[in-house]
């Protein structure tokens, strides 16, 4: 059942990879599942990015406002207005605006911040890295967290399991921002044992760096943290039950390898998948905390933007956050297909 | 078997063995005082039909007894307790000494590592070889037990293989390190006819070539007999029957096997399968044979233990027809303690 997926439609089922020509290919089809599968991902990846563009686009140019009324203030004249628009081309059809847009991102040209008369590609490397960097350790906390907990609550049945699956099951129903909005409180403001607001740069002082991401981080990690415990502690109860783990058992394997080889290759799969569309939402929620702890992210970026009506920052951002997202799962999909070929059959 | 062979120490020797499943607070004994031996080299065959506590004593001969079982009695492997072994004692004893084929081995293999590396994995357990030592050992096992290319189709996971293949790879996995005892549990029954005279055959090829005690279960007396060197018959957890598997099919002393006997069709059968009247259903659970309220011969004493009873020409039967004289008619009592009904589908019972 499986092997006819493989086989290109038209040939025979019982064509054997040793026959020339079609054989070869099919063979290497064979050999390289995970390879051909990534090529087509990446193919379909394109059209993607392409049409995401003009959403982008789209959305930011049909809200009502534009940035000359917020750059020229309340008193502005009418005449002003319009011959400031003219100047900065705003005044010329949708179309070919996006048309100037495009070309100019296929140059690497994002365009440029008609307020700040800055290229929009310069802020964009002067707040990605704090994002990503707050994504990352977010993640990063996480999964640590969240796999090491579920694997201690699925071996480890009794007390220690209820106490790890209520924790998580909390840490589920809490909203990240009334989390950061708490450890902000509890940490910064009532026990003053972190800030809770700012931030230094890692080449200033790295030790302040951290200490200003800490609670940022965890904020935003916890969250994940429970969600993959939950998932982790399931997919290896349910493994460490089912007839092949008794069979690895029969085998002579000690717990440590039927447990962190074993089971733990069964939850790889579900785990890279929930890390990948959590690095999404995590780069959303980033949004949300750095507003909170005042950090100088992607999220205060674009959230000025909005108010300014400053389309080519908002633009540049969102297309920014949403690539990374795609190739984030178009990553995640190929990492899943080399963890676990079950996953090729359903999609190719 | 020769005199010689019946005075060494057994491989395996079950005495007494009782297990209790504990759910929900009620308690169903699934073995109740089962006594084994198993000398080297022999075939033993266990039947009995599904629910009698099969694999529960295969499971406690690997020491691998689920957490809500309860066990008193005692089990030996070659003469060494399970009770007393370390934990380390009993990881060299599983896939090292006692190779297990499991019921379900279609399920049984991991899906997510290919059939070589599992093979690879058994043989790195038991004994200290390099990865590629192993692997050529592996592809050598996988050829063993008639995988076409085993080199080729050694990095294919489980589900690119048909079930008599994936039996197979299972067959491998449990003679990998030569064991000394072969436990199968119901080796053959996921597979249909043809394939299953394949692997019984294999497996009777294997054991032979490496001189291994073969722990046979099934729920086919006929298999059972011609397989094997003697048979010990399960009801309800409890054995009614063990003697020489030709002399338990020509003269079975314990109204069920004879039961079992009359059962097994012969020859071709259009939809219909003799079956034996009654159903297990609670039976381990009461005082006297638990075979009574389906038994043909039944009398009033049998609302008693019936005690162990010698055979003939060997073994015993728990049977108080068989303790008071010599159960010379039961062979042709058989047929008529058995009834022709529908065949009956999804009877099998499903272990929590
Ligand atoms: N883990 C368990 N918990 C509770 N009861 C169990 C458990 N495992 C088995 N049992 C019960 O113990 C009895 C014996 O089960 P066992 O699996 O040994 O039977 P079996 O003879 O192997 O049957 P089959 O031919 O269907 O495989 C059955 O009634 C079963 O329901
Ligand atoms: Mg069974």
């Amino acid at each position: 059942m499986s092997e006819s997926v493989e086989l290109p439609a038209g040939l025979p089922a019982d064509a054997s990879p040793g026959r020339p020509q079609t054989g070869r290919r099919l063979a290497w089809r064979r050999r390289h599942p995970v390879l051909l599968f990534a090529m087509r991902r990446c193919l379909v990846t394109i059209p993607i990015l392409a049409v995401m563009t003009l959403f982008v686009f789209m959305l930011v140019h049909l809200v009502p406002g534009d940035p000359v009324t917020t750059m020229l203030g309340p008193h502005a004249t009418e005449e002003n207005i319009a011959a400031t628009r003219l100047q900065m081309g705003l005044d010329r059809p949708l179309h070919t605006q996006y048309v100037e847009w495009i070309t100019g991102l296929v140059h690497g040209d994002l365009g440029t911040d008609l307020l700040r008369n800055t290229p929009v590609s310069q802020l964009l490397m002067n707040h990605l890295p704090v994002t990503l960097e707050l994504a990352i350790l977010a993640s990063l906390i996480g999964v640590t967290v969240g796999v090491s907990l579920g694997l201690l609550a699925a071996s480890r049945p009794g007390l220690l399991r209820r106490m790890t699956l209520g924790l998580s099951t909390i840490g589920l129903s809490i909203p990240y921002f009334w989390l950061g909005l708490m450890l902000a409180l509890v940490f910064g403001g009532l026990l003053q044992v972190l800030p809770s607001s700012g931030y230094v740069a890692f080449t200033d002082d790295p030790v302040e760096h951290f200490r200003h991401l800490i609670l940022p981080v965890l904020a935003l990690g916890l969250g994940q943290a429970a969600y993959l415990t939950k998932v982790t502690q399931g997919i290896v109860e349910a493994f460490l039950n089912s007839p092949p783990s008794d069979f690895l058992r029969a085998k002579g394997l000690t717990r440590g390898q039927i447990l962190f080889k074993h089971s733990l290759r069964q939850a790889s799969a579900p785990i890279v998948t929930i890390i990948g569309i959590d690095l999404g939402t995590l780069l959303g929620g980033a949004i949300i905390t750095e507003t909170i702890f005042g950090l100088p992210g992607l999220g205060n970026l674009v959230v000025t933007a909005i108010a300014q009506r400053n389309y080519t920052v908002v633009q540049g951002t969102i297309l920014v956050i949403s690539t990374i997202f795609v190739l984030t799962v178009l990553l995640t999909d190929i990492i899943v297909a080399r963890l676990d070929p079950r996953a090729l059959e359903g999609r190719s | 078997m020769s005199a010689a062979q019946t005075s060494r120490t057994p491989v395996l020797s079950v005495e007494d063995l009782s297990v209790e499943y504990v759910t929900a607070g009620a308690a169903y004994p699934a073995l109740s005082g089962v006594t084994l031996e198993l000398a080297p080299g022999e075939f033993l065959g266990v039947v009995g039909e599904s629910g009698c506590g099969k694999s529960t004593l295969a499971a406690a001969a690997l020491g691998l007894l689920p957490a809500n079982a309860d066990s008193r009695g005692s089990i030996r492997f070659d003469g060494e307790p399970l009770a007393g072994m370390s934990s380390t004692r009993l990881r060299e004893l599983r896939g090292g000494d006692v190779g297990l084929i499991p019921q379900d081995p279609l399920a049984s293999l991991d899906p997510t590592f290919s059939v070589g590396s599992q093979i690879v994995e058994t043989l790195r357990a038991h004994q200290r070889i390099a990865r590629r030592a192993a692997k050529a050992r592996a592809v050598e096992l996988m050829d063993t037990v008639g995988i076409d290319r085993p080199a080729e189709r050694f990095g294919q996971p489980p589900r690119a293989f048909s079930g008599g293949m994936r039996q197979r790879i299972a067959i491998a996995i449990a003679v990998a390190n030569t064991p000394r005892l072969l436990i199968a549990d119901e080796p053959t029954t996921a597979l249909d006819v043809t394939v299953q005279a394949q692997v019984l055959r294999l497996l009777t090829r294997l054991a032979k070539d490496r001189n291994m005690a073969v722990l046979f279960i099934s729920h086919d007396l006929h298999v059972v007999t011609q397989l094997c060197d003697r048979v010990a018959v399960l009801y309800a957890g409890k054995l009614s029957e063990v003697g020489p598997a030709r002399d338990v099919m020509d003269h079975p002393a314990h109204p069920y096997t004879a039961a079992l006997l009359a059962s097994i069709p012969q020859g071709r059968t259009t939809g219909r399968l003799p079956s034996i009247p009654g159903e297990i259903g609670q039976a381990a659970l009461l005082p006297g044979c638990r075979f009574a309220p389906r038994c043909a011969h039944r009398m009033p004493v049998c609302d008693t233990e019936p005690p162990l009873a010698a055979r003939d020409r060997g073994g015993v039967a728990a049977c108080w027809l068989a303790a008071s004289s010599a159960p010379a008619t039961l062979a042709e009592a058989g047929p008529v303690a058995a009834s022709r009904r529908d065949v009956q589908s999804g009877g099998r019972k499903d272990v929590p």
